[in-house]
């Protein structure tokens, strides 16, 4: 038996999740505007905790978005988890926001997690069900179509921004709804619980801190548009 | 009103203070969530007075002054919130992504950038860019430059 709580704020969405040996029991989600997911998320998880009638003692392990995505957003829930994890001695599993929007439909595959970099930039991943066919990377939208499978699923607020454009270049793609632009914690458990079953043991999967995860566009990317 | 009018750039001559904070004034008031404004200007040509004008016609009270020492100030009570950046003193564009700069350009309120030619590679693609030409008592020239259809829009309602 494992109890995972999970942390997103790398989105326009905070929101926590409660996954019990790999199904999700809770899942609150609050949204708005990421530079104030500070003032949502502990009280979120206050009130989780309240309603399951559990303490920090009561987790196993906790799992965090590490992004890329919103740079306040991100820094809030890895700093949150860190300092749960930190306080009750639990170990804590870093989950990029790319994998996370994999897991919105496993079933189906190839699935391309793309979230808006601006400025035509994207960081992306492609997954065939649990590998990355495409590493995280971050990269123009035009570069990422041309790697684009057919028939692949486009998921994140990257797939929502740039719909028109991926369609025109690679028609097979298919969409999901607006939902998907956002990221969450269900998301970043369910993956967290895949690594644990994958490596054998919560210590083997888990670590004492995570970071930040980093996907440096580079300046020719930044400025492929401008130079127009 | 003109029909369809291609429009790169344009030039404002023989300004005086009264008129910078009127087209200020004017332009605040139809700024969008979302909305950049870079300025680029010498020490003294009205950056900072050209933004209070514009924070004036968000509905801002507040005495706007030049955020240099913390790179940016920020004034929540208006119709949209507004991030004032100062530029000035950056040493490199790393200095503005690691308080959150692009989370400031997509949170919904406006952007001010004074001294923007410091972080040019930093800028959003779309913007207003406005050079500020003159210093002391001198008249000003204000040069406005839209990227981006919605800065255009702008423009036609105000200096055009
Ligand atoms: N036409 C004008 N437009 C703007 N400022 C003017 C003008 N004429 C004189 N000034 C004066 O020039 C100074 C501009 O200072 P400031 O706005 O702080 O410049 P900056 O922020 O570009 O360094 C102010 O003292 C203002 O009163
Ligand atoms: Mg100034």
């Amino acid at each position: 038996m494992s109890l995972i709580l999970a942390i997103s704020t790398s989105s326009q969405s905070a929101s926590i999740s409660l996954i019990k040996s790999g199904s999700v029991l809770a899942e609150p989600l609050v949204m708005h505007n990421n530079l104030s997911h500070t003032k949502t998320l502990m009280p979120m998880i206050d009130e989780l905790f309240s309603s399951f009638a559990i303490s920090c003692n009561d987790i196993d392990c906790f799992a965090v978005d590490t992004g890329p995505g919103s740079f306040t957003g991100v820094r809030i829930g890895v700093a949150t988890a860190n300092g749960l994890a930190m306080g009750s001695g639990k170990p804590i599993i870093g989950i990029s926001s790319l994998l996370a929007l994999r897991y919105y439909q496993l079933e189906i595959s190839p699935v391309a997690s793309i979230i808006d970099a601006h400025n035509d930039n994207v960081y992306a991943a492609i997954y065939f069900n649990k590998s990355a066919t495409l590493a995280p990377c971050a990269t123009t939208i035009h570069d990422l179509i041309e790697k684009i499978p057919a028939n692949t699923l486009c998921l994140g607020d990257g797939a929502n921004a740039h719909h028109a454009l991926i369609s025109e270049l690679q028609p097979t793609a298919k969409f999901s709804s607006e939902e998907s632009g956002i990221i969450k914690a269900s998301c970043v458990g369910l993956a967290a619980w895949d690594r644990i079953e994958d490596c054998g043991s919560v210590e083997a999967a888990s670590s004492g801190i995570v970071l930040p995860t980093y996907l440096k566009l580079s300046q020719a990317e930044r400025n492929a548009k401008k130079e127009e | 009103m003109k029909g369809v009018t291609v429009l790169s750039e344009y030039r404002l001559p023989y300004l005086q203070e009264s008129d910078t904070i009127s087209l200020g004034r004017k332009i605040g008031a139809l700024l969008f969530p979302g909305a950049f404004i870079a300025l680029y200007g010498d020490l003294g040509s009205g950056k900072t007075t050209f933004t209070r004008a514009l924070a004036a016609g968000l509905g801002i009270q507040d005495n706007i002054c030049s955020p240099s020492y913390n790179i940016v100030a920020e004034y929540g009570e208006g119709r949209l919130p507004l991030y004032h950046f100062d530029a000035y003193r950056l040493e490199d564009v790393s200095e503005l992504m690691e308080i959150g700069f692009v989370d400031y350009c997509y949170g919904g309120g406006v952007v001010v950038m004074e001294w923007a030619n410091k972080v040019s590679k930093a800028l959003p693609r779309d913007r207003l860019d406005i050079h500020i030409i003159g210093s002391g008592t001198q008249f000003r020239t204000m040069l406005f430059v839209p990227h981006g259809s919605s800065y255009t829009d702008i423009l036609k309602e105000t200096v055009i």
